[in-house]
C-alpha cells in the first residue's frame, strides 16, 4: 500500500484499514526498543501514540513529508521513546534521512507538550460511563450525525440524545476543572 | 437544555468553526475578557481532542487485533510451530463452527486421520517411523500394564498424526489450553498402544523418544497433553519441555564442508567432483597453516612477469592463516565419530557458523565435550565468539538441543583418536608440497636455460654482425675501388667504437639495421642491398624458421610474425586461408638456405631450399620476397643432417638443434605455467569460500590497494591515506541505535597517527547518514576516534581497553573494536582492510 493510499483512507475515515498497513513496522520498532532495554508494552505504547500522531498529521491538508510515511512513523517511534526514557537530545538518535527535521522535531515536541494534558483528559473520560464515551466518541470521532446517535443509542429524540451528550460532557470538563 | 449545556453547546460550535460570522465575533469579545470562560473553552477542546485520541486508540487496537490474527494465520498455514498431544485417551474435538459452537467426535473426524498400527516386541529397543515422519524411539520395557509391571511380547502400537494444517484442521482439533488460550502448534499426535486389547501406559522413567519434523524449530515448543472434559471436549493441559534427544546419521550423510564450498567448487570449473576431490581440494588448504606451505604463496618475486598486470603479479600472494584448519575438519570427519554428537544434523547445522568464525578453539569445544548437550556447548561457543556470530550461538541455544549418550571410556578414546588423527593428516600434506616443490624446480629449470640461450644467442648474433659488417665493408670498398688496408685490423674493429671512417659508420648502420643503403666517396656509389624474405606457411603449432649462409658463423632465426590472411589465386579455389608468417632481412651479397621446422601436436615437419639469393646490382633497392612453402611430414634427424650437408660443418647443425630444443622446452614449459597460473588462480578464488570467515569481506582476500580505494569510494585524497601497519581495527559490536550502529567501519591506522578514513556513505545499510564520517585516529599506543560531520569534528573519544576490546563509549553508542593482526599486513604494506557485514 503506498502512502497516498494511507493518507487517503484516514481522510476518509476509514482509519482502520491503514492503521493495519502502519501496524505492520511495529515488530520491527519492537526489535529496537528491545535492543534498548524496553519492553513490549513500552513499545507499544509508544508505538501507538506515533501513530496517533501520524494520523493527525495525515488528515492535516497541509501536511507534506519527504521520507516515507513508515520511514515518519519509525522517527516519531524512536523520537517518543527516548522522550519517555527522559533522555536529552533525543534528536540526536534519529537519523538525518528525516529531512524536515527541525519541523519536525518541533511538530513532535509540540505534540509530546500537548499529549500530557491530553493523557490528563483521557482519564478523566474513562471515568465516565460506557454509554457516555461512545456517543462521544460517536459524534466527535466517527463524526456521526446528532440524529443517528439518537437511533444508534435509542433515544426518543435527537435533542436528548443532544443534551445526554452534553451532560456526558459536562460531568467530565468539571473533573478536569477541578484536577 | 440547561444554560450551561446550552453554552456548552456554543463553546463547541465555536471550536467547531460552525458560528455565524456575527456569533463567532461576539463569542472571541466574550472570551478575551472571560476567565471562566476561557478554561471552559479550553477544557473542551482538550476533552475533543481526547476523545478524538480515544477513536483513534481503539481503531489501533483493532489493527493490532486483526494483525496477530492475520500472523497467526499465515503461521497457521504455513504449519510451523508447536506440538501437542497425549496417549490413549478418547479424542474429542471442539470444532469452532461459524456462530456455533458443537461437540465433533475424533472418532468420527479420525476417518481423515488414519490410523496407523504398528507391532512392537515389547522387550527389544524399536525405532518407529510413521508416514509423516514421526520417529518415535520406543526402548525395551517402555510399556507398562495397569499393574505397572513391564509388558513383554507383541504390542500393538497405534498412531495417528495430523502435521500439516490441513490435516489439522480437516480433524478438526482445537488448540485450546484448559487456560483459553490459543497455542501454536507443530503438529499433532496420538499414541496408543494396547496388549491383547488392554490400553497401556508409558513407563515415565523410560519415556518414548520423538522427533516430529519440522521446517522451523521454535525454541519456546513445548508438549501438551490432552485433556478430555466433562464434556468431552479435549483442551490441551500439562506443557513439558520437549526433550530433544539428538539422534545420529552416518557420517557420510553429513556435510561439514565450509558454507558455499561445493557450490563454488562446480562455478570454478569441477562441476562433477567426487567427495575425494572435494576432499583432496579442501584439506589441501591445510598448508595454510604451516610456513612451509604458506612460503609458495608469499614469496614476492615468484610470480612476477614483466608483462604480467599489477594485478596479476599480487594475485595469491594473500594465503590466509586465520581460520579454521581443514585438517580440524578431517580428523572429526569419519565413521569413528558415527553415533556422537558430531554425527547429528544438529551439530551439521553449526559447522558453517563454526566455519565462519575461523576458531579451532570453537570447534574443539563441540569436539571436547561429546559428553554434554549441544545447547550448553552452544553457550560456551557464544562466550567464545563476537557479534552476530555469538547471537547465532545463542540462537542454537535456544533450542535447547540434547546430546547423545556417549560413555566416557568411549569418549576418551574418541578424543586420543582425534588428536591422533590431526597429527596423521598433517603428514598426508606431503603431496601438496610435492606439488609446488616440484614447481619451484621447474621454474629454477627454466631459469637456467632461459641464461643460457640469452648469453648464446647475444654470442651468435654478435659474431654473426662482425662477420656481416667485414663482408659489407668488403663490397663496399670494392665498389668504391678502395684498396682495403688491412684486413686483420678490422677484424679487430669493435663494432661499438665507429668514429673512425665516415664509410665504415654508413656500412655499420646498414648492417645493424639490416637496411638498403647508398653512398658515394670520391664521386663513386657503392650499395649494400637487403631484401626482406616473407615466408609464410599453413598453421602450425609451432614454426622455426632458419636461414643459413656458411659465409657467417653461424644462423639466422627468421621472426615470427603475426597470422596472415589470404586468398591464394589458385585455380578453382579462392577460399581465404590463414597463414603462419615469418620474415627476415636477406643480404644480398650471400647465398641462402631456407630451414623450416614446425610441430603439430607431436607431429614433425619440415623444408630446405637452397640458393635463396639476389643477382647482385649496384643499385640499391628495397625488395621484399614473398615465399609460400610446403612443409613436407618429416622427423628431426633427417632435418639437423640436411642442414649439416649445406653447411658443411656440425657447428650450424648443432646451434640450430639447441635453438630449436630451447623453444621446444619453452613450449612445455608455458604449458605448464598455464597450468600452474590456473592452479594458482583456483586457489586464490576458492580460498574465500574455504575459509568464510564472518570479519572478512571478499576483499580480504585480494591484496591491490587500488581495488579497496575504488570500492571504498574514499572522499579523500589518496595520498592522505596512511601506510597501514599490522594493527587493525575491526568493529564487531555497537550498542546504541540500530540503523546506524550496524558494525561495518572501522579502520586502520597509520603508524605516525595518521587517520584511515571510510565514508558511510559507502555502506548502503546506513546510507541515510550523509557524509558523517567516523574517523579512527592512532596515538602513540591508543587509539582515538572522530565522529565528523561534513569534515567537522563534532566529537572525540578515547578508545579504552577492555578486556579483548577497544571500546569508545560516545554519547549514544559503545563502539567495539578487536584488534586483527593480519599477517599479510606487514607482507603488503599497501594492503588495507575494510569490512561489511556478510549475511549470515
Amino acid at each position: 500500500m503506498d502512502d497516498l493510499k494511507i493518507i487517503e483512507l484516514f481522510k476518509t475515515k476509514r482509519s482502520d484499514k491503514a492503521f493495519v498497513e502502519l501496524y505492520k513496522i511495529f515488530p520491527k520498532f519492537f526489535v529496537y526498543i528491545k535492543k534498548q532495554g524496553g519492553n513490549k508494552t513500552e513499545a507499544e505504547d509508544v508505538f501507538q501514540d506515533a501513530l496517533i500522531v501520524i494520523y493527525k498529521k495525515s488528515i492535516d491538508s497541509n501536511f507534506t513529508f519527504n521520507s516515507s510515511l513508515k520511514t515518519y512513523l519509525f522517527n516519531t517511534a524512536k523520537y517518543l521513546w527516548w522522550d519517555l526514557k527522559k533522555v536529552e537530545k533525543k534528536w540526536d538518535y534519529l537519523d538525518s534521512s528525516q529531512q524536515d527535521y527541525l519541523e519536525f522535531k518541533d511538530e513532535l515536541d509540540e505534540f509530546i507538550e500537548k499529549e500530557e494534558k491530553i493523557k490528563k483528559a483521557e482519564h478523566v473520560l474513562e471515568t465516565l460511563g460506557e454509554k457516555c464515551k461512545q456517543i462521544l466518541v460517536s459524534f466527535y470521532f466517527d463524526g456521526l450525525k446528532m440524529i443517528e446517535i439518537s437511533k444508534k443509542f435509542n433515544y426518543s429524540s435527537e435533542k436528548s440524545a443532544k443534551t445526554q451528550k452534553f451532560k456526558c460532557l459536562e460531568k467530565a470538563k468539571n473533573q478536569l476543572l477541578n484536577l | 437544555m440547561r444554560n450551561e449545556l446550552n453554552e456548552m453547546e456554543i463553546i463547541e460550535r465555536y471550536l467547531l468553526n460552525t458560528l455565524s460570522n456575527d456569533e463567532k465575533i461576539a463569542f472571541e469579545q466574550r472570551l478575551k475578557t472571560d476567565v471562566g470562560l476561557q478554561k471552559n473553552v479550553e477544557a473542551q477542546a482538550l476533552l475533543m481532542e481526547s476523545i478524538k485520541n480515544k477513536g483513534v486508540k481503539s481503531q489501533i487496537k483493532k489493527a493490532k487485533n486483526k494483525l496477530k490474527w492475520n500472523s497467526f494465520k499465515k503461521w497457521f498455514l504455513g504449519g510451523l510451530a508447536l506440538v501437542a498431544l497425549i496417549l490413549a485417551v478418547q479424542i474429542y474435538v471442539l470444532q469452532l463452527d461459524k456462530n456455533d459452537t458443537k461437540v465433533v467426535d475424533l472418532s468420527q473426524a479420525g476417518a481423515s486421520l488414519a490410523n496407523q498400527e504398528f507391532v512392537i516386541n515389547g522387550n527389544k529397543d524399536t525405532v518407529i517411523h510413521t508416514q509423516e515422519g514421526i520417529i518415535f524411539v520406543i526402548k525395551a520395557g517402555t510399556f507398562l500394564n495397569v499393574n505397572n509391571q513391564v509388558v513383554e511380547g507383541e504390542i500393538k502400537v497405534n498412531i495417528q498424526e495430523a502435521l500439516s494444517a490441513q490435516a489439522i484442521m480437516r480433524s478438526g482439533l482445537s488448540t485450546l489450553t484448559t487456560n483459553g488460550e490459543l497455542l501454536e502448534t507443530g503438529g499433532m499426535f496420538n499414541i496408543k498402544a494396547t496388549f491383547n486389547q488392554e490400553d497401556l501406559k508409558i513407563d515415565p522413567n523410560k519415556g518414548i523418544y520423538s522427533q516430529i519434523p519440522t521446517n522451523d524449530i521454535k525454541a519456546d515448543m513445548k508438549l501438551w497433553q490432552g485433556v478430555k472434559q466433562a464434556n468431552g471436549q479435549i483442551l490441551w493441559d500439562n506443557p513439558v519441555d520437549l526433550v530433544k534427544s539428538l539422534i545420529c546419521v552416518d557420517m557420510d550423510l553429513l556435510n561439514f564442508y565450509p558454507p558455499q564450498y561445493e557450490e563454488k567448487l562446480m562455478d570454478f570449473g569441477f562441476p562433477n567432483a567426487t567427495k575425494t576431490q572435494k576432499d583432496s581440494v579442501y584439506y589441501s588448504f591445510a598448508t595454510h597453516f604451516d610456513a612451509k606451505g604458506r612460503s609458495q604463496f608469499l614469496d614476492k618475486d615468484r610470480y612476477q612477469d614483466p608483462n604480467a598486470h599489477i594485478d596479476e603479479i599480487n594475485e595469491y600472494k594473500f594465503p590466509l592463516k586465520i581460520g579454521l584448519n581443514p585438517i580440524k575438519v578431517k580428523a572429526f570427519w569419519n565413521k569413528k565419530f558415527n553415533n556422537t554428537l558430531l554425527a547429528t544434523r544438529e551439530f551439521e547445522k553449526r559447522m558453517p557458523v563454526i566455519h565462519q568464525t575461523g576458531s579451532s578453539e570453537i570447534l574443539d569445544l563441540y569436539i571436547q565435550n561429546l559428553d554434554k548437550n549441544l545447547w550448553e556447548i552452544d553457550e560456551l561457543a557464544a562466550q567464545k565468539s563476537l557479534g552476530k556470530l555469538a547471537q547465532q550461538f545463542l540462537n542454537f541455544a535456544s533450542l535447547k538441543e540434547g546430546k547423545v549418550d556417549v560413555n566416557l571410556e568411549m569418549q576418551l578414546l574418541l578424543q586420543k583418536y582425534y588428536i591422533k588423527n590431526e597429527e596423521n593428516y598433517k603428514n598426508t600434506l606431503n603431496k601438496v608440497y610435492d606439488y609446488w616443490h616440484k614447481q619451484q624446480k621447474a621454474d629454477e629449470k627454466e631459469a637456467k636455460m632461459d641464461r643460457k640461450h640469452n648469453v648464446n644467442e647475444a654470442i651468435r648474433i654478435n659474431n654473426n654482425l662482425v662477420k656481416e659488417f667485414n663482408d659489407n665493408l668488403d663490397t663496399v670498398y670494392k665498389q668504391l675501388n678502395i684498396k682495403t688496408i688491412n684486413k686483420t685490423d678490422y677484424y679487430k674493429v669493435q663494432i661499438i667504437n665507429t668514429g673512425w671512417h665516415n664509410i665504415d659508420r654508413i656500412v655499420l648502420e646498414a648492417t645493424i639495421n639490416r637496411q638498403s643503403t647508398e653512398m658515394e666517396f670520391n664521386g663513386k656509389k657503392a650499395v649494400i642491398n637487403y631484401t626482406k624474405l616473407n615466408v609464410y606457411t599453413a598453421k602450425f603449432d609451432r614454426v622455426f624458421a632458419y636461414v643459413l649462409t656458411p659465409k657467417l658463423p653461424s644462423f639466422s632465426r627468421m621472426q615470427n610474425a603475426k597470422d596472415t590472411v589470404f586468398t591464394p589465386n589458385t585455380k578453382g579455389k579462392s577460399k581465404a586461408q590463414t597463414f603462419s608468417s615469418l620474415n627476415y632481412k636477406l643480404n644480398d651479397y650471400y647465398n641462402y638456405a631456407l630451414a623450416v621446422i614446425a610441430y603439430k601436436g607431436d607431429s614433425v615437419f619440415t623444408y630446405f631450399e637452397e640458393n635463396i639469393q639476389y643477382s647482385k646490382t649496384t643499385d640499391k633497392r628495397d625488395l621484399v620476397m614473398d615465399k609460400f612453402i610446403d612443409l613436407q611430414y618429416g622427423n628431426e634427424k633427417e632435418f639437423f643432417k640436411t642442414i649439416a650437408g649445406f653447411t658443411g660443418t656440425k657447428e650450424f647443425k648443432k646451434e640450430i638443434k639447441s635453438d630449436v630444443n630451447y623453444h621446444n622446452f619453452k613450449h612445455q614449459n608455458n604449458l605448464r605455467r598455464i597450468k600452474q597460473n590456473e592452479m594458482i588462480a583456483f586457489r586464490r578464488a576458492i580460498q574465500e569460500f574455504v575459509f568464510p570467515l564472518y570479519y572478512l569481506s571478499a576483499e580480504h582476500y585480494l591484496s591491490s590497494l587500488d581495488d579497496n580505494l575504488d570500492v571504498l569510494k574514499n572522499p579523500f585524497p589518496i595520498t592522505d591515506m596512511p601506510i597501514v601497519n599490522s594493527k587493525s581495527l575491526v568493529m564487531v559490536k555497537c550498542e546504541g541505535l540500530e540503523d546506524d550502529c550496524n558494525p561495518h567501519t572501522f579502520y586502520i591506522l597509520g603508524k605516525n597517527g595518521e587517520s584511515c578514513v571510510m565514508n558511510t556513505d559507502f555502506l548502503d545499510t546506513i546510507s541515510d547518514i550523509g557524509t558523517n564520517n567516523w574517523l579512527l585516529k592512532n596515538k602513540g599506543n591508543d587509539y582515538v576516534i572522530e565522529f565528523t560531520r561534513d569534515n567537522t569534528i563534532l566529537s572525540s573519544y578515547a578508545l579504552q581497553k577492555e578486556g579483548n576490546y577497544w571500546v569508545a563509549k560516545t554519547k549514544n553508542r559503545i563502539l567495539k573494536f578487536v584488534e586483527y593482526d593480519f599477517e599479510s599486513v606487514e607482507k603488503l604494506s599497501t594492503k588495507r582492510f575494510f569490512n561489511g557485514e556478510k549475511e549470515l
